[in-house]
């Protein structure tokens, strides 16, 4: 089973081939954009470091990555790493419809 | 630590903000050995009290850690044009500046705000703190420049 199966379930199916790393590749961002190597999908991003400029410029990051834009409300309520993972499989499983 | 963020009414949530201002005081005021701290609770009563006060909180795990206060007005200028916020003042703990708190404070500031009515709103940061960077990503305009004078002679 796929890590992004075992995270995400069935919801795997409506993703492009490529999105199966896109869980890694978000972690890897946020590793990039904190300077930290202890970046886990569990991670917090109250535990990460960030100011306030540098989460919207880490989420920025993810959204230039992925094609896909965060509204507001929804970078408002981002509590973890697979927070958004999530986010970013919901809007390219959308996109992919 | 879970940061929950809501608006709260000034009744509720004074007793816990006079816990900060002190920290907020020293840290933002200018001149303050002659523009003393002396927050007037009483206005702020009556500005809650003729439904013209806004604030919003940033709680982590239920303690504050910060707050937006703005006043909701109808502008002199433009007095049809709808409800405007005036920033009084905002701040969140420095701990706290962490995770996004204070821009996810902000949006979520906005989103009340419109849901209040408000058509536009106004916010301001000191040269010595500047958010410039911070409220241009979240949308925000630089339309003005802030200069101020003591007067007060010796």
């Amino acid at each position: 089973m796929s890590v992004w199966t075992r995270i995400f379930g069935s919801a795997r199916q409506n993703l492009k081939v490529g999105d199966t790393m896109s869980v890694a590749e978000v972690i890897n961002i946020v590793k990039e954009d904190t300077g930290r190597f202890d970046v886990t999908k569990e991670s917090k991003f109250t535990d990460l470091g960030q100011d306030s400029l540098e989460y919207l410029e880490m989420i920025v990051h993810v959204e230039q990555r992925f094609g896909i834009t965060f509204t507001d409300k929804e970078a408002q309520d981002l509590e973890t790493v697979l927070d958004l993972a999530k986010g970013v499989h919901d809007k390219c499983a959308s996109h992919s419809k | 630590m879970r940061l929950t963020f809501k608006v709260e009414k000034w009744s509720d949530v004074v007793a816990e903000m006079r816990a900060l201002w002190p920290l907020h005081w020293e840290e933002l005021a200018l001149d303050k050995d002659i523009i003393k701290h002396d927050m007037d609770e009483e206005r702020y009563r009556h500005m809650e009290s003729v439904d013209m006060l806004h604030i919003v909180t940033a709680r982590a795990d239920g303690i504050l850690v910060g707050y937006i206060i703005c006043f909701i007005v109808t502008h002199f200028h433009y007095k049809s044009s709808g409800f405007m916020a005036l920033a009084d003042m905002y701040y969140v703990l420095p701990a706290y500046r962490i995770g996004g708190c204070g821009a996810k404070l902000f949006i979520f500031m906005e989103s009340s705000l419109r849901e209040r009515g408000v058509v536009r709103a106004h916010m301001s940061c000191k040269v010595h703190q500047d958010h410039q960077a911070l409220f241009e990503h979240l949308g925000w305009e630089f339309t003005d420049k802030t200069f101020s004078k003591v007067l007060k002679e010796d």
